[in-house]
């Protein structure tokens, strides 16, 4: 292997990575690569670096503030740095505010809607990436870059890919799709869906199975086991394991109010952290009263004013091994402390506590150090004691926000716990900017928050 | 499943879960479906945790669930597309590869975090840029004023020079 082979295959690595491969490059690659063991590590190697990169972005050094630009080396005529500066003129105010990820879409507005588990921001006017939406009831428009406009039915999730593409993996989204965006496509695990110059409706039930088209005006291609097949004003079409159904006979009204929801049951129960002997606190090692809201489980990742949340739940009366699936609910709210321009996207981690001995913490303040699974070393938790059971991310600029989670481990912990009191542990794992200062208390309310609800368990249980 | 087992694979998993996610990335690079897929690995992993007899090697066990979801993610992404973008060939030799490395090595996870805190200022800004704040290279080149071109070369470079820091610092322990 020369070192200009290998130069070779990390340039085309990278290019795969920001996927700008050409046709060309790919096939290129895909023979470096083949040939022999040697390019195969390099190749390998090279990749592996971009996931630890990526696993580890949020503990590499911030070098915000560090210059991009090396110094010049040579020194412009007048004439040449007159016209840079008109030419930086125009395009400097892009340039103070550097975009963190490319952006799609935007919500265009929302009706009532209430968000499940979303990887992107909620709010109206948002500018969204790629990445899922969960609607659990209501609707949200959104507008893509494209001009292809998709109102989102809640039940449903839903995920961007690009301003071209799209995925439905469960419920009922329509989309108007102007010529600007012909050719506008809407996967769903069971067909893909393309335009071609229309407005249409497209389903997704069963489990994913089944998937129904409804073309209310203009054309849709649906392919379907490697058959496409156009619809047009009018015409139904239903793709599942069966193959294609189509045209009149489908053609009522049920079709789309069969959900796959599940009407509220007996089964269905909510328990927040006001039940019982439930609580709910913060951990942190300094002044008890200093910046602290009684009605908040405050988070903070920062060395000096590090702060955890904690929320207890009883399920005294519970039958634990009946407990079919469980969902945590919470409501993001301002704590009133720090600057949210401050804030950069962050990412928490939640624990659930499996030795019940240490379920034992008081209401409100708790001693950092005496708070349980604590482990000493900054933001560490003892994993004898604790698991995670799931995470979630705050965008920049979101205080207000009403979030779900769930996870198979979630479920087993509670199912398994002997003393039936579980004990949530709340970290924020992106450490704050400025984070001595003034970066925010981030805030989930609590039992005694003035008008937000108490996280809570909604468990189901089988029959 | 019973409490014991169900810790046995909390434990097994939180200990070998960023090898598996690492794995994941190395063939499937861009970040939300190689998140997708992982989703699904754990979720077969809980299914046949049963199956899986304590005291073998869990890691070999996991990269060969996560192999196949790899390989089925692939073929669902290469019908929508109405393409494969590489064979099967290209994966088993990347597949075969990447077992010799081993990224959980948590000295090597810590020799890469010195590694960039080590760099020239710039490159350590455009690795900071392109991972935590994933600016794309298009912007990246307008921000230090060369071609895109240019930039892919400078960001492969850059990676190349962590590479040879790490397996410094590896060597010298």
């Amino acid at each position: 292997m020369t070192p200009e082979q290998e130069e070779r295959i990390e340039l085309l690595a990278e290019k795969l990575i920001a996927e700008a491969l050409t046709e060309e490059e790919t096939q290129e690659l895909q023979e470096l690569v083949t040939s022999n063991e040697d390019a195969a590590l390099i190749f390998s190697e090279y990749m592996q670096g971009h996931a630890m990169l990526s696993l580890d972005a949020d503990h590499l050094p911030n070098s915000s503030q560090l210059e991009l630009r090396e110094p010049k080396k040579f020194s412009w005529s007048w004439l040449v740095a007159a016209a840079a500066a008109l030419v930086l003129s125009f395009v400097i105010t892009e340039l103070r505010a550097p975009k963190i990820l490319e952006t799609f879409a935007k919500i265009e507005s929302s009706d009532f809607a209430n968000w499940g588990e979303c990887t992107l921001p909620t709010a109206v006017g948002g500018e969204l990436g790629a990445g899922k939406l969960q609607i659990n009831e209501g609707l949200a428009t959104l507008v893509f870059k494209s001009g292809a406009k998709v109102t989102i039915e809640g039940p449903a999730t839903f995920e961007i890919i690009d301003s071209m593409q799209t995925r439905l993996h469960s419920g009922i989204v329509v989309s108007d799709i102007p010529e600007s965006a012909h050719g506008f496509t809407i996967y769903t695990p069971t067909a893909t869906a393309v335009d071609h110059g229309t407005r249409f409706l497209t389903q997704v039930t069963d489990n994913g199975e089944t998937t129904v088209l409804d073309v209310l005006e203009g054309e849709v291609e649906l392919i379907h086991d490697n058959k496409s097949e156009r619809f047009k004003t009018g015409q139904i079409a239903k793709a599942s394991s069966e193959g294609f159904e189509k045209d009149g006979d489908l053609r009522h009204e049920l079709y789309i109010t069969e959900r796959d929801i599940k009407p509220l049951s007996t089964n269905l129960l909510r328990v927040s952290t006001s039940y019982g002997e439930g609580r709910d606190g913060t951990a942190h090692d300094f002044d008890p009263e200093f910046h602290f809201n009684a009605g908040d489980i405050m988070i903070k990742h920062s060395d000096k004013y590090l702060r955890k949340g904690f929320a207890g739940f009883d399920l005294k009366f519970l039958e634990t091994s009946k407990v079919k699936d469980v969902k945590l609910n919470f409501n993001l709210v301002f704590s009133g402390y720090g600057s949210v321009a401050l804030t950069q996207r962050s990412k928490f981690s939640v624990y659930g506590i499996i030795d019940d001995s240490q379920d034992e913490w008081p209401q409100g303040h708790i001693v950092l150090s005496k708070s349980p699974a604590y482990k000493e070393g900054l933001n560490s938790i003892d994993l004898n004691k604790a698991r995670k059971v799931g995470e979630f991310e705050i965008s920049r600029g979101e205080i207000t926000a009403n979030r779900n989670l769930s996870s198979p481990e979630l479920t087993e912990l509670i199912r398994h716990d002997k003393n039936k009191f579980i004990t949530l542990v709340f970290i924020c794992e992106t450490p704050a900017i400025n984070q001595n200062t003034g970066a925010l208390i981030y805030s989930i309310a609590g039992k005694l928050h003035p008008t937000a609800q108490a996280p809570a368990l909604q468990i189901e249980l089988t029959e | 499943m019973s409490k014991d087992s169900t810790e046995d694979y909390l434990k097994l998993l939180a200990e070998h879960e960023y090898a598996i996610r690492v794995y994941i990335i190395t063939m499937i690079p861009r970040l939300s479906d190689a998140d997708d897929i992982m989703q699904e690995v754990r979720l077969i992993m809980w299914k046949k945790f049963g199956t899986f007899e304590l005291g073998s090697n869990f890691k070999a066990w996991a990269l060969q669930i996560a192999y196949y979801r790899i390989m089925d993610f692939r073929r669902r992404k290469g019908r929508e597309n109405k393409k494969l973008i590489f064979t099967d060939e290209f994966y088993d030799a990347v597949e075969q590869a990447s077992k010799k490395l081993n990224p959980e090595d948590s000295d090597k996870r810590q020799s890469l975090l010195n590694c960039v805190g080590k760099l020239q200022d710039q490159h350590k800004k455009i690795i900071f840029l392109r991972y935590k704040e994933r600016v794309s290279i298009e912007e990246i080149s307008e921000k230090i004023g060369r071609t895109v071109t240019a930039t892919y070369r400078v960001i492969s470079r850059i990676r190349a020079s962590l590479k040879k820091c790490i397996n410094t610092t590896e060597k010298a322990r």
